[in-house]
């Protein structure tokens, strides 16, 4: 009788545990949702052509229904399991690669990429390249010790802090 | 009335031709009379696109629907205010707007000038003139404000046409800002063709030292301030008028308003280099030719329909124009660039990589580098379709992933690079000046981590913005204590007294704290969340903390708009903070929807309340609420950025010899002590 009873509560706690797991992967499932929502919404252009934004910053909200229709396809392909880069892929396919918010990292799409970093790595070689040249000619020209440069650039630092005109 | 803007504008026409031959036949034959002849024309211009302008705007206030233009951009019941605005709100007013600033700084200079600068000023005169002829070449027969409206009969021919009423003003720009922001925006992409004629003009008349920058540093401050500060205020009209909760979208146009405030900036740092060091004389003409040419090519962009924007004017066929215009003054600028290279030798050399040198250095290549690469995503498209014939999109996502780090990077730079002694920061210095805030920073950033920010780039930031407050904190501190302690002023008064006596480098850091402040608020926008909801009156709805209550729907209906109206009670922790009123408007002449929104702004967050419209069957409202945080610091940073702009405009006090002697005892002592 005891041993029912204890495999009853047993079942009672394992049924609660089953519930309130539910309950919480439904919540984190609907947050990850809503999250996934808004995070592929913002890879996606709108289409009605006239915010030239993304899907989540439309602003003609409801008036936009090319918008409203792409959010609801959206929302059911994640509802389907499709993952992000399905979903993106089906979404360029059906509209065209432009209605990705970036391009994809591909191709001659790489160019757009890595251009502005290649320019500030070049211009960053560049600019220490010019520096330690005219430094290295300056310090073969100058005659001054390092202690004397440092005791120079200090006076010049206190000048600076304390004359008053900058 | 349209006839006699006509007239102006061809006057105009005639005396900016005049100007510019008259100043150059001048210089030619060393004649006085002439130089001043071509400067007097110049005024002569600012006074008839005054007329022109003044005309535009007579037919806009009398509803003169004759005219095209004040058919298409406004209407009988538009309010007077708005009637204002739509002076710019279309292609040939804004045009217009842009070459009448253009003659006001252009009279402003030659007056101020007129017994300065002898050899220069007549060049500067032929290069604000030359721009000036673009401008009223297009206001004549490109895009004129005053062409009357007609119809074309069956038979080809034409005849004059007045509609009852216009089509009203586009109804995003029935926003008080709106009534402000472009004529700023124009201040401040005009504003840099001072410097810009002044730099020609150096090179042109080989007066190649320093002369043509400490002439123009106030007016390339003025220009970078107006620039500064219309970006800011289309930050805020995107904000409350678009109704897409952010302030920033990195849209083509928004680009175009940044491209040259970046490279502004980058020249407002690396003359300081020429000025005291005569270094990077080369560089500077460089960055004023390229800020020079991305105002023009800024307004290129958004008017050429090259790319497509949200508030770009309609495409039209002046692109053309203006790049022919843009390769004829890059080319011209270069040309002249090169035969003077030469004589634009530096005096001094770098001595280290750790200086203040090399920091403007760095600073400059970090902004051009976010110019570039501003500049490469907007154009992307267009060369993509060139190379691959595929179109693609480069929107938000990008830019904020190519930009962010590079961002952070100019925040620590602001922070290291007015510490750094010129020519050679020693190791002791780097300690003394850097240990602290380091590590003050790094110890707020842990403790931050732990109570939750942890997205990378938002705590980098605060991190950041932390370092660079420390570090300029310290410099007024340490400034204001020796004043203090030398002329018995109190702690206040030395600060005040302090700034006051070296505007240029206290409104400098006064500037760079604006930009920290700044940067908090943008840190704040990776923590921001938004969701719709349906309600009905009295039905609630809930974002974060805030509760949200539905009191009221109604309607309202203006001579210029209809609307329905939301009044909504705002609970934060169950008790009633504010009532917002968002709206969602159609307009009449237009018949085109825009959202009202309604935002309650603290410190901390802002809840920004879009009435998005009705459910299918009518019975419930739809709501979209956002929850921003900081958003409010990005406005106080803009304040403080404007603030400390003005501070260094302003010319240096002097202090009574008295007090300086005192004063500069007391400095020497703590000199002594330092040491």
């Amino acid at each position: 009788m005891q041993c029912a009873h204890r495999r009853q509560s047993k079942l009672k706690l394992v049924r609660r545990a089953f519930l309130v797991a539910f309950l919480v992967s439904a919540t984190f499932s609907f947050a990850a949702d809503h999250d996934r929502m808004n995070a592929l919404s913002d890879q996606l252009m709108c289409p009605c052509g006239g915010c030239n934004t993304t899907l989540g910053f439309c602003p003609h909200k409801l008036e936009c229904g090319s918008g409203v229709g792409m959010k609801k396809e959206l929302a059911q392909m994640i509802d389907s399991g499709m993952d992000d880069k399905t979903i993106l892929a089906a979404f360029a396919e059906k509209y065209g690669k432009q209605i990705l918010s970036a391009p994809p990292a591909t191709g001659f799409n790489l160019a757009a990429w890595l251009m502005p970093f290649f320019a500030l790595g070049f211009g960053g070689v560049v600019a220490v390249y010019c520096i330690r040249r005219f430094s290295a000619r300056w310090s073969t020209a100058s005659t001054n010790t390092v202690d004397a440069a440092q005791y120079q650039s200090r006076v010049e630092e206190e000048l600076r802090k304390y004359t008053p005109e900058d | 009335m349209a006839q006699f803007g006509q007239f102006s504008l061809a006057l105009a026409f005639v005396v900016t031709i005049y100007s510019i031959v008259a100043s150059l036949l001048g210089i030619r034959f060393k004649n006085d009379k002439l130089i001043a002849s071509g400067r007097n024309a110049a005024i002569g211009t600012f006074v008839c696109i005054t007329m022109a302008i003044l005309c535009l705007f007579y037919l806009l206030m009398s509803s003169d629907f004759s005219i095209q233009y004040v058919a298409e951009h406004s209407n009988r019941d538009l309010p007077l205010y708005f009637k204002l605005s739509a002076l710019w709100g279309g292609q040939e007013g804004s045009l217009l707007l842009w070459g009448w600033l253009l003659t006001i700084y252009s009279a402003i200079v030659v007056i101020q000038n007129r017994r300065k600068h002898t050899a220069m000023m007549p060049y500067v005169t032929s290069v604000l003139m030359f721009t000036s002829l673009f401008f009223t070449t297009m206001h004549l027969f490109v895009v004129n404000p005053f062409t009357q409206l007609v119809t074309v009969q069956p038979d080809g021919s034409r005849i004059a046409f007045v509609p009852a009423d216009g089509q009203g003003l586009n109804p995003l720009l029935q926003y008080i800002l709106m009534i402000i922001h472009p004529p700023i925006m124009y201040l401040g992409l005009v504003g840099f063709a001072v410097p810009f004629a002044f730099a020609m003009a150096a090179m042109m008349s080989r007066q190649l030292g320093d002369t043509w920058i400490r002439t123009t540093r106030r007016w390339t401050m003025i220009a970078w301030f107006f620039l500064g500060t219309a970006i800011l205020l289309g930050g805020k009209w995107a904000y409350v008028e678009l109704g897409w909760g952010g302030f920033w979208g990195w849209d083509p146009v928004e680009n175009a308003s940044l491209m040259p405030w970046l490279i502004g900036t980058a020249f407002l740092h690396s003359v300081m280099v020429q000025e005291k060091k005569g270094m990077l004389k080369v560089w500077n003409m460089v960055l004023i030719i390229l800020t020079y040419i991305m105002c023009i090519f800024g307004t290129f962009l958004t008017r050429s329909g090259v790319v497509s924007s949200v508030h770009a004017f309609a495409q039209s066929s002046i692109g053309g124009y203006f790049l022919a215009f843009i390769m004829i003054v890059l080319s011209g600028s270069l040309y002249l660039l090169t035969e003077r290279l030469p004589d634009l030798k530096s005096e001094n050399q770098m001595e280290s990589i750790v200086s203040r040198e090399s920091s403007f250095m760095f600073n400059n290549l970090i902004l051009l580098a976010s110019c570039f690469a501003i500049f490469w995503g907007t154009m992307f498209p267009v060369i993509s379709e060139a190379v691959t014939g595929d179109k693609v999109t480069v929107g938000p996502p990008f830019f904020n992933r190519v930009n962010v780090p590079i961002a952070v990077f100019l925040l620590f730079l602001t922070g290291v690079g007015p510490l750094l002694a010129w020519r050679k920061a020693s190791t002791n210095s780097l300690k003394r000046n850097f240990l602290w805030p380091a590590g003050i920073a790094l110890a707020a950033g842990g403790i931050l981590y732990f109570l939750g920010v942890n997205h990378f780039y938002s705590w980098i930031s605060v991190v950041m913005s932390i370092f660079v407050t420390i570090c300029i904190g310290r410099e007024f501190y340490k400034g204001a204590r020796a004043r203090a302690t030398g002329s018995g002023e109190n702690f206040v008064e030395a600060v005040v007294n302090l700034t006051l006596r070296n505007t240029r480098r206290y409104g400098g850091y006064i500037v760079h704290f604006g930009f920290v402040l700044l940067f908090i608020g943008w840190a704040g926008q990776a923590f921001t969340s938004d969701s719709q909801n349906e309600a009905g009156i009295g039905d609630t709805f809930s974002m974060k903390q805030y509760v949200l209550r539905v009191d009221k729907l109604g309607v309202e209906d203006t001579p210029n708009y209809k609307s329905q109206k939301a009044t909504v009670s705002l609970f934060e922790y169950g008790k009633k903070v504010a009532i917002l009123y968002p709206e969602r408007r159609v307009y009449k002449a237009s018949q085109q929807p825009t959202t009202e929104v309604s935002i309650r702004s603290t410190l901390r967050e802002d809840i920004y309340l879009v009435f998005s419209g009705s459910n299918p069957d009518g019975s419930k409202a739809i709501f979209q609420v956002y929850y921003n945080p900081l958003v409010m610091w990005v406005w106080i940073g803009g304040i403080i950025l404007g603030l400390g702009t003005l501070i260094a405009l302003l010319p240096n006090k002097k202090i009574p010899a008295k007090d300086s002697r005192a004063v500069r005892t007391q400095e020497a002592k703590q000199v002594e002590v330092g040491s």
